[in-house]
């Protein structure tokens, strides 16, 4: 049994283009400053999170299993 | 039909063949179930590889690291012979990228459009009200055209009254690319400058310096998407974008963003014409929208393929893409994957369960199209000016989907419907 991603956020790195939040509206939103925010990590499953992280233009999504980023 | 591995399609399928662009629907099929990636040519184009599922085509787009973009030709020295740096935004990496990237966003990120949006809707229902009283209208020209072309107009803060002439240069750009065929009369031929430019003359360079020019001397006072590129900071240097950056940055989102979302929007109704029910759902239920427009996108890709080259020898799907060799990626099959999208994926349905996986037509990876979000907003926008007025949609008699000649695109040439208006 694989244990559940953890996805993070680098608010510091977002720009608010809101590819995530394209990719995967049940995942992620843009709050009030526009940075991106995550709702809910079960919303969808493992290939949707990696696509919508890797939709990143500037690598502020990283998902990590037991610590260790997964691609 | 039996297809060997390596060898692709039996037929001789290539997505470039405009003849084979008409209806790709079965051979991809064939393809995705028994030769998943495989070897096509269409000489003298080089040998590509063709990779038709949802997956593959996700663990391609990922790795920019490995599979460089490299624009709308399969043409991997042309595309070696640009300095990186002087790439565009489409067919360029990091470092270069996402500088280019953010400039755009300065009219084309959530906030911005959704801040022209009343704008957008206001000329939507302009449009509307122009064929609403009568009881046809060919719907390309009438509706699926002037929205986006006034919406990329809105966001930047160009005047829509100009929007006639962008149209024509992102027409002049495209049927250029479709020289990239072999099977155009003049494949092979280099498009000269002149072919970007319309009769009058007027390049979109001149059109949009002058425009600048025009902002610097006080002349032009708005708060829109130009004026957030002037004072825009690069994030690397710190200092303000050169002209020649924005205007590139403009430039390509007229160039990029017409056409696209003018067959989006003509295949969504099309797709509606063909389905009165669905329809008269939308009319009742408006929050179905953004799941017709998905639905649209994922079966009827404005764009049906993008190239990548592969840049160091690696594996996909237990296939080897050796250095150099160039790559098409079939979204309009992704999108259709049974395994995915489950038995029934070649039908349009408004009610499938999400969250949906998302389909492959923006892209996917760092180049997911910068434009998305103001894509699916006008869209959004025309249709429900649309449902707003008009109470049923059908096919002109005898009408017959022709899609536009160039291989890459999916959309109506035409689009005849007749229209029942319903009480202002």
């Amino acid at each position: 049994v694989t244990t559940p991603v953890e996805v993070v956020i680098d608010r510091g790195m977002c720009m608010g283009a809101g590819e995530c939040v394209f990719t995967a509206g049940s995942l992620f939103q843009l709050d009030a400053e526009h940075k991106a925010v995550l709702i809910d990590v079960e919303a969808a499953d493992d290939a949707t999170i990696l696509n919508a992280a890797a939709s990143c233009p500037n690598f502020a999504i990283s998902v990590l299993r037991d610590g260790r980023p997964v691609t | 039909v039996e297809v060997e591995a390596e060898l692709g399609h039996p037929s001789g399928f290539h997505p470039f063949r405009w003849e084979d662009s008409e209806d790709p629907f079965e051979a991809l099929h064939e393809l995705r179930l028994k030769c998943p990636i495989s070897q096509v040519e269409f000489p003298p184009l080089p040998p590509a590889k063709l990779v038709t599922r949802y997956d593959d085509l996700g663990t391609i787009f990922r790795d920019w690291r490995t599979f460089h973009n490299i624009g709308v030709s399969i043409d991997v020295d042309g595309w070696k012979a640009i300095p990186p740096e002087q790439h565009g935004i489409i067919s360029s990496n990091p470092p270069h990228h996402g500088p280019k990237r953010r400039i755009m966003l300065n009219a084309v990120a959530p906030a911005p459009v959704d801040q022209a949006a009343p704008a957008i809707r206001a000329f939507a229902e302009k449009v509307v009200e122009r064929f609403a009283k009568s009881n046809g209208a060919e719907m390309v020209a009438e509706w699926a055209k002037p929205i986006p072309s006034a919406a990329i107009a809105i966001v930047l803060g160009l005047p829509v009254e100009d929007c006639v002439r962008h149209g024509h240069w992102t027409t002049q750009i495209i049927l250029s690319s479709s020289q990239m065929s072999p099977s155009h009369p003049d494949f092979g031929k280099v498009p000269s400058a002149s072919a970007y430019m319309p009769g009058d003359g007027s390049s979109p360079f001149t059109y949009l310096q002058e425009h600048l020019d025009r902002r610097r001397d006080g002349e032009i006072q708005a708060d829109d998407g130009i004026k957030a590129m002037l004072e825009a900071r690069h994030p690397q240097t710190g200092a303000s974008y050169s002209d020649a950056e924005i205007l590139e940055a403009v430039n390509t989102m007229l160039a990029a963003g017409n056409e696209t979302t003018t067959s989006l929007m003509a295949n969504l109704l099309w797709r509606l014409a063909i389905r009165p029910d669905l329809y008269s759902a939308l009319r009742r239920d408006r929050s179905l929208i953004l799941a017709a427009i998905d639905e649209s996108l994922r079966l009827d890709p404005p764009q049906q393929i993008f190239e990548r080259v592969c840049i160091r020898d690696t594996e996909v799907g237990g296939v080897p893409f050796s250095d150099g060799e160039p790559v098409i990626l079939s979204l309009a099959s992704g999108n259709r994957d049974g395994s995915v999208y489950g038995d029934d994926a070649d039908e349009f349905r408004l009610d499938r369960e999400l969250p949906n996986p998302p389909n492959w037509s923006m892209g996917g990876g760092i180049h997911l199209c910068v434009g998305a979000y103001l894509a699916r907003t006008t869209a959004e926008i025309g249709l429900n000016a649309l449902l707003d007025r008009i109470e049923t949609v059908s096919l002109a008699p005898g009408f017959e989907y022709r899609k536009v000649e160039f291989h890459h695109f999916r959309g109506p040439r035409r689009l005849d419907l007749i229209l029942q208006s319903s009480p202002k």
